[in-house]
């Protein structure tokens, strides 16, 4: 609420009436946030008992999410399919630690991560990577790991590839560097690269962020005066304000198996249609907390509740 | 499932607190909406935003002092002017600076490649001067319609036209056709000519690279592409500008190419046509409180 406060106070004389409605608006919300979240826990059992008429139910980014990182995982789990030679016992030990594992963490994890309030963080192609890498490699023998390796180090590269190529069309765009400069920058950032620059499609195709981290000290040398001025002009960063969905993300229903091949997960394991309930809201920190949490855990492994 | 009864009881519950809130803060914003009119007013008449007829020359006109729909003050002439160059870029001074800038850096990108010579320079400096000239006429003229009883909308418009003249001119497509453009074009000798040409194309080149880019890693995304089926696509999107088309299109043309078709599966061949998901999708239950986003 002092944050709330702060802002108001720190308006221009002119803005002082806007800021005022604005505060009162963000007031409102306040108040009204309680019966607003029982009104839309009614709609949700107005659906449930079939009274809320189709053309107002309202469109669901986050169900959308889950069903698009589902389609990522299950792409991943066709490539090893094809290409990590897995015979049909392990396929199905595969396909059905990848089931339990989405509805035990994977799902919240997503939810956690399409939150608009931690936009920029998102890399769901990544996490859909990383989630595979580790079913499989407990469940494959390290030969059919490395080949899934390979394929992900050569997607890597790709990307990297994408991405220097952006930077280098914002900077021209920016700087007006010739075709010699170019060459020269690409170089560098060539050097320096850093996995975290590419963070997902949307991080680097859809926002100037992609300069950001960009130091003065490695291109300088090579940029005439006013380059160097137009340089040290950093643009303001527009805030993206929902984070709705990826681009060309595949779609795969949450009430779908996932599958390998022909071998589909055990029907033992229940599959919902609807999320599990998931916490959501939280102080910024808390969510990265959180976050960091569940990286580590990704990294770390398995639920100890599955764990073969 | 709940009844009927049962819904329409916690509809009641649910709503009555909402309707509290709305008459409190209906009562509260009507205070803050008066007391705001006061301190504007009081603002305004204290000088801190400029006014018009202070020497009462146009005594038919209301004494109003602000505009409320074009949320702008009335103001002189000379005011307008700094008011629309404020906006542009600061102050007058600071648009022609950034301005020659601008046009400094596509002559130094000129002059890395060509190498142009001192008396090359000379009228190119003259010919930077002569467009900022020519850039600050056109704003003048756009305003030159400006008196104190313009009305709100055609201030408005005047506005727009300004930033959309300045906008263009300030872009790549129009500095073709600007003076100091057409200056380098004469002066320019055949070979640097194509030295620029050619550089010209390596920022092209890289431009499609780009486009190209994006297509693959939205068809990997998409598809779940492999190693050999990337590199094919790649060779594929190199040729004829492909790289430049929509991505609809590129999926379209990829579904119907046989060489392409031929290294996708049958469900990535479905996955390049299929349709968005219906907008039929269950609403969660649970809403992020959003006290705890400011604690």
């Amino acid at each position: 609420m002092s944050s709330l406060i702060h802002l108001v106070q720190i308006q221009s004389s002119q803005l002082r009436s806007l800021s005022n409605w604005v505060a009162f608006g963000l007031l409102a919300l306040f108040a009204a946030s309680d019966s607003l979240a029982q009104g839309v826990d009614l709609m949700v059992d107005a659906q449930e008992a079939g009274i809320l008429p189709a053309i107002l139910r309202p469109m669901n980014s986050r169900v959308q999410i889950l069903q698009q990182t589902r389609g990522l995982i299950q792409n991943e789990l066709s490539i090893i399919n094809d290409f990590c030679g897995l015979d049909e016992k392990q396929k199905q030990v595969l396909v059905d630690l990848a089931e339990s594992e989405w509805k035990a963490k994977t799902n919240a994890t997503v939810i956690k991560r399409a939150q608009e309030h931690v936009y920029g963080m998102v890399d769901l192609d990544s996490l859909a990577e990383r989630v595979v890498r580790t079913w499989l490699e407990a469940t494959s023998r390290p030969e059919q790991l490395s080949r899934y390796d390979e394929e992900l180090a050569d997607r890597f590269e790709w990307r990297k590839k994408a991405f220097v190529s952006r930077v280098l069309d914002n900077l021209q765009t920016k700087l007006n560097l010739s075709g010699v400069q170019m060459e020269q920058v690409e170089v560098i950032l060539m050097e320096k690269w850093k996995d975290r620059w590419f963070r997902s499609l949307e991080a680097t195709f859809d926002s100037s962020i992609v300069i950001a981290e960009i130091r003065q000290s490695w291109i300088n040398p090579l940029l005439s005066e006013a380059q160097v001025s137009a340089f040290a002009q950093r643009d303001t960063q527009p805030r993206i304000v929902a984070f709705q969905e990826l681009y060309e993300a595949p779609t795969f229903p949450l009430d779908e198996r996932f599958s390998v091949g022909a071998t589909k997960s055990s029907d033992s394991i229940a599959i919902e249609s609807v999320p599990k309930k998931v916490i959501l809201g939280g102080a910024r920190e808390r969510i990265l907390e959180e976050l960091k949490k569940s990286d580590e855990e990704l990294d770390g492994g398995l639920t100890d509740a599955i764990k073969p | 499932m709940p009844s009927s009864h049962d819904l329409t009881r916690r509809c009641r519950q649910g709503v009555r607190p909402f309707g509290y809130a709305l008459y409190a803060i209906g009562f509260v914003a009507f205070f803050l909406c008066l007391s705001d009119l006061n301190v504007l007013s009081s603002r305004l008449q204290s000088q801190e935003m400029p006014l018009l007829d202070t020497d009462g020359d146009n005594e038919d006109e209301p004494d109003v002092g602000f505009n409320f729909r074009g949320a702008l003050p009335r103001m002189t002439r000379q005011q307008i002017e700094e008011y629309m160059y404020g906006s542009l870029g600061g102050s007058k001074a600071n648009f022609h600076k950034a301005r020659r800038e601008n046009i400094r850096r596509e002559l130094d990108r000129i002059d890395s490649i060509c190498t142009l010579s001192v008396g090359q320079w000379s009228k190119l400096k003259e010919a930077i001067e002569l467009d900022i000239q020519h850039m600050e006429n056109g704003i003048t003229s756009l305003l030159s319609g400006y008196d104190a009883k313009i009305s709100p909308q055609r201030l408005q418009e005047m506005q727009q036209q300004v930033w959309q003249y300045a906008s263009s001119v300030q872009s790549s497509d129009r500095a073709k056709n600007a003076v100091w453009s057409k200056v380098l074009n004469t002066q320019l000798t055949k070979v640097q000519l194509e030295m620029v040409k050619s550089d010209e194309n390596k920022k092209i080149a890289n431009e499609a690279r780009t486009m190209r880019f994006k297509h693959l890693l939205s068809l990997q995304r998409k598809l779940g592409l492999n190693a050999i089926q990337r590199s094919k696509i790649d060779e594929w999107l190199k040729l004829e500008g492909r790289s430049e088309l929509d991505f609809l299109l590129v999926c379209e043309q990829i579904s119907q190419s046989p060489s392409i078709a031929e290294l996708l599966s049958q469900v990535q061949l479905q996955s390049i046509g299929k349709p968005a998901p219906a907008n039929a999708l269950p609403l969660p239950r649970v809403l992020p409180n959003a006290k705890d986003l400011f604690k």
